[in-house]
């Protein structure tokens, strides 16, 4: 296996190889900071061009181009409050809040340094699950699956805020929009008003860019002034790295939790973020996540990247794309003569094993590269909101129409970020209703899949209980530990 | 408009969805039906109940506490540019959409002196030509083809 590595580095970094590589790192950061367009759009605009290219040039431009999505979309995060892509979303919750302060430097230094950090971690998690992962994940059933899916659910709970009302209605909307389109198990439309638009559902990066993107635009309208409260960007680059490095096991637990989630097939980029993010927030002590922490920034960006080589594990080995960028990427394997399977563990090792170095040399490439930019970039957070936000609905006009290239999205941008420009002011919690929607088609899907093959026996399997028992503990535990936090901050200790 | 209101009106808003949405689902097959059911279902009640307690609240407080009010007209009008430009999109093609958009939000909303409006706005045009080709992203067209 070593020397298979080593075989694999050596091609990795062939010059015309790592031409490619960097032309996919470039592609790769700018589909980042183009709010909207995220990795599932910027590897189908890729496919077209692998068409019958040498698997290895053809592997090094799409994994370059993915591998860094989530190091670039830390930009428009953190320095303008809109999420890159789908797995940035929680990288606003404290980063934006830190630009605010005109920190932005800061947070950047260690979303990038833990991004580079993530993505190479969930390198080696995908290097060393190849050998284990095949007894383990044919192991999942559907109702482990269903109860995973709950599991990123309740995370919605833990998201919520002070009304956990909210946050339970936030999240059933998110699950009912979520039921619009076609059934899973039926040939059957549901909430299409005989729309043909609607009959696919509504697109992720639409209601995603409409629910966060379009009421912070009208914010930055109405509040007139910049995004950073200060004119100067107090701290810096090395700053956020040393807040990462102060926080390492954070790093280091985050990012491995990015990669188990990844590798659950059907949870998806948009859940890791958030995942990571309420974990950090149930572990870390005397946090002010939502308030401009550090640590808020450090969790989700360690997972985010971290994610990608977790959600490569069932994609190559099983042909179970983790994510909607995997799954395009098992097109791109396709259409490059490679079939995702037990072969990629014997005559294609060498494939398999050069999407590891990949990975993480495009990381570590992707971060670097980015640092050096932070500074002309971390100034677009001092420019006025009314001058930026004509430009921002430029872009986030076009980074909707990309989904479907549809009228319905742009349609759906104005109706569901009207929805989001009300949350916002009443102070209901957002994200609970992008979780729901996002997990709406996988629970639904499991769920039946769990009823009518086991009926209601599968509530008693020992995993469905252990797991149930998790959500619960989270859900419980937290409400228990914020009260003794209220209370010992009330004494004063 | 106060917060206050403005909340139970959006609750009413959701209550009328989950309920109108579990209504609806009932007409659906059974394989179809059962997760939007159980969904608005859920919804339905907790909405119900959650609307019930901020209407006592709302009762209750009323000349009580000053409650802080929420803008409608400025979101509204700001809305309405986004919608505005989406429109002339759908009759002039983005190309000529976005510059004119531009041009009139610089000058009107961002106090722009003509020249520096024309000049961003240029200046943008050129930046998403040349993006758009580089990575072959499609351009909503208007009724006049462009």
């Amino acid at each position: 296996m070593f020397e298979s590595a080593m075989e694999a580095l050596s091609i990795v970094l062939d010059p015309s190889r790592m031409l490619f590589m960097c032309l996919g790192i470039g592609l790769g950061i700018i589909v980042g900071l183009l709010p909207g367009l995220g990795g599932t759009v910027g590897m189908s605009l890729m496919l077209p061009f692998i068409f019958g290219m040498d698997p290895f040039v053809g592997i090094a431009l799409l994994i370059g181009m993915v591998a860094v999505i989530h190091t670039g979309d830390t930009f428009p995060s953190i320095l303008i409050g809109v999420p890159g892509s789908a797995g940035s979303q929680a990288t606003i919750m404290d980063g934006f809040p830190l630009a605010k302060k005109g920190e932005a430097s800061r947070a950047m230094g260690a979303a990038l340094f833990c991004s580079m950090i993530g993505g190479i971690i969930g390198g080696i998690v995908l290097f060393l699950a190849i050998p284990i992962a095949a007894p383990l994940i044919t192991s999942f059933t559907s109702p482990v699956l269903f109860m995973l899916t709950m599991l990123g659910l309740s995370m919605a709970g833990l998201l919520a805020g002070d009304s956990p009302a909210k946050g339970a209605l936030s999240g059933l909307l998110g699950l009912l929009i979520g039921a619009i389109g076609s059934a899973p198990a039926v040939t059957e439309y549901r909430y299409t008003f005989n729309s043909l638009y609607l009959s696919d559902g509504l697109s992720l990066p639409v209601v995603a860019l409409a629910i966060f993107a379009f009421p912070i635009l009208i914010t930055m309208l109405i509040q007139k002034g910049s995004i950073a409260k200060t004119t100067h960007l107090q701290g810096g680059v090395l700053k956020g790295i040393g807040d990462a490095l102060k926080n390492k096991f954070l790093v280091v637990r985050s990012a491995i939790l990015g990669s188990l989630v990844g590798f659950i097939p059907g949870l998806g980029g948009s859940v890791v973020d958030w995942l990571a993010y309420g974990a950090g927030k149930k572990t870390v002590k005397n946090n002010q996540f939502g308030e401009g922490d550090i640590r808020g920034v450090i969790a989700p960006e360690s997972a985010n990247n971290a994610k990608e080589g977790g959600s490569l594990i069932p994609t190559l080995l099983f042909g179970i794309p983790g994510s909607g960028t995997t799954a395009i990427l098992l097109g791109g394997l396709i259409l490059m003569g490679l079939e995702a399977g037990p072969k990629m563990l014997t005559s294609e090792l060498p494939v398999t094993l050069s999407i590891v170095w990949t990975l993480v040399i495009a990381n570590i490439i992707g971060a670097l590269l980015c640092m050096i930019l932070i500074k002309p970039i971390a100034k677009l957070s001092l420019i006025p909101g009314e001058k930026l936000v004509p430009f921002l609905a430029v872009l986030l006009v076009i980074g909707a129409y990309q989904s479907n290239f549809s009228w319905g999205d742009l349609i759906t941008l104005i109706a569901i970020g009207l929805l989001g420009y009300i949350m916002t002011i009443l102070d209901w919690p957002r994200p609970p209703l992008l979780i729901g929607f996002v997990l709406a088609v996988s629970a639904e899907r499991y769920y039946w899949i769990s009823i009518e093959r086991y009926g209601w026996e599968w509530l008693g399997q020992p995993v469905v209980i252990t797991i149930g028992i998790i959500i619960v503990i989270l859900l419980t535990g937290g409400a228990i530990m914020k009260k003794i936090s209220i209370s010992l901050q009330r004494e004063g200790v | 408009m106060t917060k206050q209101t403005l909340n139970v009106i959006f609750t009413t808003c959701l209550f009328i969805t989950f309920t109108w949405a579990a209504v609806s689902a009932l007409a659906f097959s059974r394989l179809a039906q059962f997760f939007p059911l159980y969904v608005s279902i859920i919804g339905s009640i907790v909405s119900g109940i959650y609307l019930a307690t901020e209407i006592f609240k709302l009762v209750k407080q009323k000349e009580k506490v000053e409650q802080s009010r929420v803008l409608i007209l400025k979101p509204l009008i700001y809305t309405c540019w986004v919608a505005g430009y989406i429109g002339i999109i759908y009759l002039a093609g983005l190309f000529l959409a976005t510059a004119i958009y531009l041009v009139a939000f610089l000058l009107i909303e961002s106090k722009f002196s003509l020249f520096k409006a024309v000049y961003s706005t240029g200046i943008a045009l050129v930046i998403m030509t040349v993006v758009s080709n580089l990575l072959k992203i499609a351009w909503p067209q208007g009724l006049i083809g462009i």
